[in-house]
């Protein structure tokens, strides 16, 4: 079964055909970000421009982008993040979801959560996101982004904070910026000092405790069980999707229509996220909760 | 008269007494800053200023562990006591608000601060 899902912020598609006694169902999101030029004014090979795209901000020195710059800009943006978000997380089947036969066993696949990043130009129709990127003259180290406006210099590991002993927090802020575009808060959103309500840009919202710090979705580049969420949550849409399929269609649910895994995927499975493998897993193993985390020894 | 030299040696002497001057100005920490303000803040409105700016730099480095960023862009004063550290980030300005009270000797203390963020 392989099957999609569009949201606003990505697409997502779920294959449990790759499913065997080795291999899990694989859930990818795919992110396709539309990148635009942002060159000195008046077709000029160099110039300034404003932190933030702010007229009250202070600018900093450009350059004009030439062919070789952007594409290879682009190239690095996009290897590098998607290397840096895909294949970290498996979300484990608890639930007896998309049972897999083979060899007269069963086994109940987990689902490795994986990201395809597609860097566009702007004008390509279907992109998620647009972003202007400025390229920044050698002399200058630094540049206001945010969230629709990069640097040439967002790919660098730059220092961002210090930890309370003192140590370096380094981070590449495009993989910290596609965390945002997956849906993912600053690492201290929702505790007393970062409510959810406030202003969740603050300061404090990128860590205060200095394990929060290095988070990537804080100032540094450690990823975090929680970082799964919006696998997590695509999951729970495939789900709810194949539940309102069913109850659409009785019959298909009473006969297990043919775009139905069965059971379908339970709305209310919690699919705990790991950061190593984990294996398929038999229906004795799965009801004994064992962790497969190294190659079974499975019947050919 | 004095000869070449020795106007040279005394010149070396005065580069080196204002650098040593001007270093330690700018290694001044909280408690330094508040100490040579209180000597020298009562004398003028722009020395008592030197001496505001001196305190609040000084806490922005004990304190401010975001060591990213394009570093502090502006210092405001919005009223007599009471002045904003406006500090460049990703995606974001820090705001540091600083209240401030001039003693009676000119000894300058921070008695509030809050921090706030402009959002891009």
């Amino acid at each position: 079964m392989k099957k999609k899902l569009t949201f606003s912020k990505f697409d997502a598609q779920l294959n449990t055909d790759c499913c065997d006694p080795f291999n899990n169902a694989e859930l990818t999101l795919t992110l396709r970000m539309g990148f635009r030029q942002i060159n000195p004014a008046g077709g000029t090979a160099s110039g300034t421009y404003h932190d933030y795209g702010d007229a009250t901000a202070p600018t900093r020195k450009i350059v004009k982008w030439s062919s070789a710059a952007w594409s290879s800009w682009k190239k690095n943006f996009v290897s590098s993040a998607q290397a840096f978000w895909t294949g970290r997380f498996w979300l484990i089947n608890d639930s007896g979801s998309f049972p897999c036969s083979k060899g007269g066993a069963t086994y109940y696949p987990n689902v490795w959560c994986r990201f395809e990043l597609i860097g566009n130009e702007a004008t390509v129709v279907g992109n998620h996101h647009t972003i202007d990127v400025v390229r920044l003259h050698p002399s200058e180290n630094w540049f206001g982004s945010h969230s629709t406006l990069y640097d040439s210099k967002d790919t660098n590991s730059v220092q961002k904070a210090t930890t309370s002993k003192g140590k370096r927090v380094m981070q590449r802020a495009h993989v910290h910026e596609v965390g945002h575009l997956l849906g993912l808060n600053h690492v201290d959103v929702g505790k007393p000092h970062c409510p959810a309500t406030g202003n969740t840009n603050a300061s404090v919202c990128y860590g205060v405790a200095d394990d929060d710090m290095v988070s990537v979705m804080g100032s540094g580049m450690q990823l975090r069980i929680e970082n799964a969420y919006p696998w997590r949550e695509s999951l729970r849409y495939f789900a709810l999707e194949e539940l309102l399929a069913a109850v659409s269609s009785p019959l298909s649910l009473a006969f297990g229509g043919a775009s139905l895994s069965a059971p379908v995927i339970s709305l209310t499975a919690v699919w705990p996220a790991k950061m190593h493998r984990h294996y398929p897993r038999t229906d004795a193993e799965l009801k004994a909760g064992t962790a497969i985390i190294s190659r079974p020894m499975r019947p050919h | 008269m004095k000869s070449p030299k020795s106007t040279g040696v005394v010149a070396i002497v005065a580069v080196l007494v204002v650098g040593s001057f001007l270093v330690a100005s700018c290694l001044l920490t909280v408690g330094e800053a508040d100490a040579q303000q209180s000597r020298t803040c009562v004398m003028n409105p722009i020395q008592q200023s030197i001496c505001i700016y001196q305190a609040i730099l000084a806490d922005v480095a004990k304190t401010y562990t975001l060591r990213g960023g394009g570093g502090i862009s502006s210092i405001v004063q919005n009223s007599t006591t009471t002045f904003t550290v406006q500090i460049a980030q990703e995606g974001r300005k820090d705001l540091l608000n600083y209240t401030v009270k001039i003693g009676s000797g000119g000894k300058v203390e921070i008695v509030d601060k809050t921090q706030s963020a402009q959002t891009y």
